[in-house]
């Protein structure tokens, strides 16, 4: 992993962490991408956040999952974290079904901001941490290449 | 917080260097993922965290590391793995997906030559529109896919083949 590779793929993360909320932003709902998300999320009206008006093509928690994604790749973990990679992954993927249970179990109302928080939070822990990763990678292979041992 | 120690990088053992020798295992991921993905009914599995997509990802790095035990990969490797698979599997579903709705297209054109007269031409506008807008969504399901396969390469080297990870 080079850096022109690595700041690429942070772009491409963040732009299709970004597409539902530019789409959003521009209040643009073609039918086309209406079909294409649909293929991704259940666009369930009642679960699906309106900004100004319009509903965004994927329901809140889905929203929550792509703007983390979006946000890991602007703001990676930190490279310590890396060890407890697979136990960060997990804990925040058992929050994210924990509020899936009690949601659709009725047990607690559908509550955008918990769908938000817990969909971010599982978006951003997967992002940052792939970049916390790739940091770590980049810059041990830039320390070989400082010892002068190669890439 | 220490649960995957980092170990000294030691070098492994690979018949080829770089990206080259994952081609044929990224052509499985993106079949995998972009034949499953365009399946009514199966593809409901994308909804949870565009899966199938991942599951491609997955399947390949498993078949992958089958073919070739004594490889070890980066989370970088896996990463660009699940880039390059899930940007096929984007193709692919955004292909397989057209072809679908141009034939849905025509069987439904040829169920409404009977009512012709009676539909309002903004619906032969629409059917238009919606096929040159799928056509236009290609490269947003290429780019979706590509992001999601990126996570989902070190999605799965770090939570199913966390022995495979070369530090």
């Amino acid at each position: 992993m080079n850096g022109r590779l690595y700041w690429s793929l942070r772009a491409l993360v963040a732009a299709t962490g970004a597409i539902p909320w530019l789409l959003a932003a521009a209040h643009s709902r073609p039918v086309a991408a209406v079909a294409l998300f649909h293929g991704l999320c259940h666009q369930l009206p009642e679960k699906t956040l309106s900004l100004g008006g319009g509903a965004m093509l994927v329901c809140s928690r889905c929203a929550g999952i792509y703007a983390g994604v979006a946000l890991g790749a602007l703001v990676p973990a930190p490279r310590s974290w890396c060890p407890a990679s697979r136990r960060l992954l997990l804990a925040a993927a058992l929050l994210l079904l924990a509020d899936v249970i009690l949601q659709a179990t009725g047990t607690i109302p559908i509550l955008h901001a918990a769908r938000l928080t817990t969909g971010a939070l599982a978006g951003w822990v997967a992002s940052a941490l792939l970049f916390a990763w790739l940091r770590l990678e980049l810059g041990d292979a830039e320390d070989r290449l400082n010892r002068g041992g190669g890439a | 917080m220490n649960e995957t120690p980092i170990s000294p990088a030691a070098p492994t053992p690979s018949p080829q260097a770089g990206l080259g020798r994952f081609t044929k295992h990224m052509i499985l991921g993106a079949v995998f993922g972009g034949v499953f993905s365009s399946i009514p009914l199966l593809s409901c599995l994308n909804l949870f965290f565009c899966l199938l997509n991942m599951a491609g990802i997955a399947l390949a790095l498993m078949m992958y590391f089958k073919a070739n035990p004594n490889d070890r990969l980066t989370n970088g490797e896996a990463a660009l793995f699940g880039t390059l698979s899930g940007a096929g599997a984007g193709l692919i579903a955004g292909l397989l997906g057209m072809l679908l709705s141009f034939l849905f297209a025509g069987v439904m054109a040829k169920l409404m030559a009977n009512f012709a007269d009676s539909l309002p031409p903004q619906f032969a506008q629409q059917m238009a529109m919606q096929g040159t807008m799928s056509v236009i969504m290609i490269p947003v399901q290429i780019l979706l896919f590509a992001g999601f396969g990126a996570l989902g390469g070190f999605l799965s080297l770090t939570l199913f083949f966390k022995d495979k990870l070369r530090a």
